[in-house]
């Protein structure tokens, strides 16, 4: 049997503190102030179920639990590339750039 | 054929990924020479496909060796001023490097190949510890980096959800309208059992 596997974890909000930020010219940036569970490879916008997904090479994938209003869905689908920021006490630890894949299943 | 299409793709974003290497390698060539190899290595298994059954597996590891490669030198070139490489051209190589990704995670979940086993060797083989592979990584194009920053301080056009009050100055000096107000509200949100 195979090892690999598409593995949904619970919510990536759950106990963390996060917020998204998105304006109108497809700038997305995602802050929170722990590690994530994996190593996210990308993130996901099913823009029907207006969801974002960060996902991992190892088939991982975790929703990130922020509601998104219509407004920030129209943006979000300009966006080609994602900031994910891990912030403690408002100072930024560590930031990256990761794709924005968004579908519309 | 469903098979021939899939490799031929890979084929191709490898192509890319290696063109965007050189982008950004500047004088030092350094990406592109070290995942020319691999590259080469996966065209020879497709040809060789062409006469016998296609050893996917080998494939694929060799396709996770390149992109390793390529992400682990990337990491070094940390050194180099921002402003010697072009952030377009980053970028560009980035999203190869995750086209890659993604088409070699599809290759191997239709052909029920463990790729989990894969990485674990390729990290093996170049000395990477895996654990540190999960840490997030620091963001080292000052000036891709930059433009962020600069785009997140400007005032108003934002949309915020979530925790807002973690968000710090750096990245946005947004105060919330009146009008923004209810995307701010905590949404409940359903817990998904484990797989």
């Amino acid at each position: 049997m195979s090892g690999f596997s598409f593995q949904e974890l619970e919510d990536f909000r759950g106990e963390r503190k996060t917020a998204l930020l998105v304006n109108n010219e497809g700038k997305v940036a995602i802050c929170y102030d722990q590690k994530p569970e994996f190593d996210i490879s990308w993130v996901e916008f099913d823009s029907k179920a207006k969801k974002i997904s960060l996902v991992s090479e190892e088939g991982q994938y975790q929703n990130l639990g922020v509601s998104i209003s219509d407004d920030m869905k129209l943006n979000l689908l300009k966006a080609q590339e994602i900031l994910l920021a891990y912030v403690k006490n408002k100072e930024i630890i560590s930031c990256a750039l990761h794709p924005f894949v968004v579908s519309a299943n | 054929m469903a098979e021939n299409s899939d490799l031929k793709k890979l084929q191709e974003i490898i192509k890319e990924t290696w063109k965007s290497a050189y982008k950004i390698d500047g004088d030092k060539n350094l990406i592109s020479t070290a995942i020319k190899p691999h590259m080469e290595k996966i065209n020879s298994l497709v040809d060789l496909g062409k006469v016998e059954p296609v050893n996917y597996e080998a494939i694929i590891t060799e396709a996770i060796r390149l992109k390793t490669t390529a992400k682990e030198i990337e990491r070094s070139y940390v050194d180099i001023p921002a402003l010697e490489r072009n952030p377009l051209y980053v970028s560009e190589f980035k999203a190869n490097l995750q086209a890659l990704s993604i088409m070699t995670v599809n290759i191997a979940v239709d052909r029920n190949i463990d790729i989990s086993d894969a990485m674990q060797k390729a990290y093996e083989e170049m000395g990477i510890d895996p654990e540190q592979q999960e840490e997030p990584q620091i963001w080292a194009d000052a000036g891709a980096l930059d433009e962020y920053m600069t785009a997140f301080k400007k005032q108003g056009d934002f949309k915020a959800a979530g925790d807002t009050d973690i968000v710090p100055k750096s990245l946005a000096n947004i105060e919330p309208s009146p009008q923004e107000q209810p995307l701010l509200a905590r949404t409940p949100t359903a817990k998904i059992p484990i797989a």
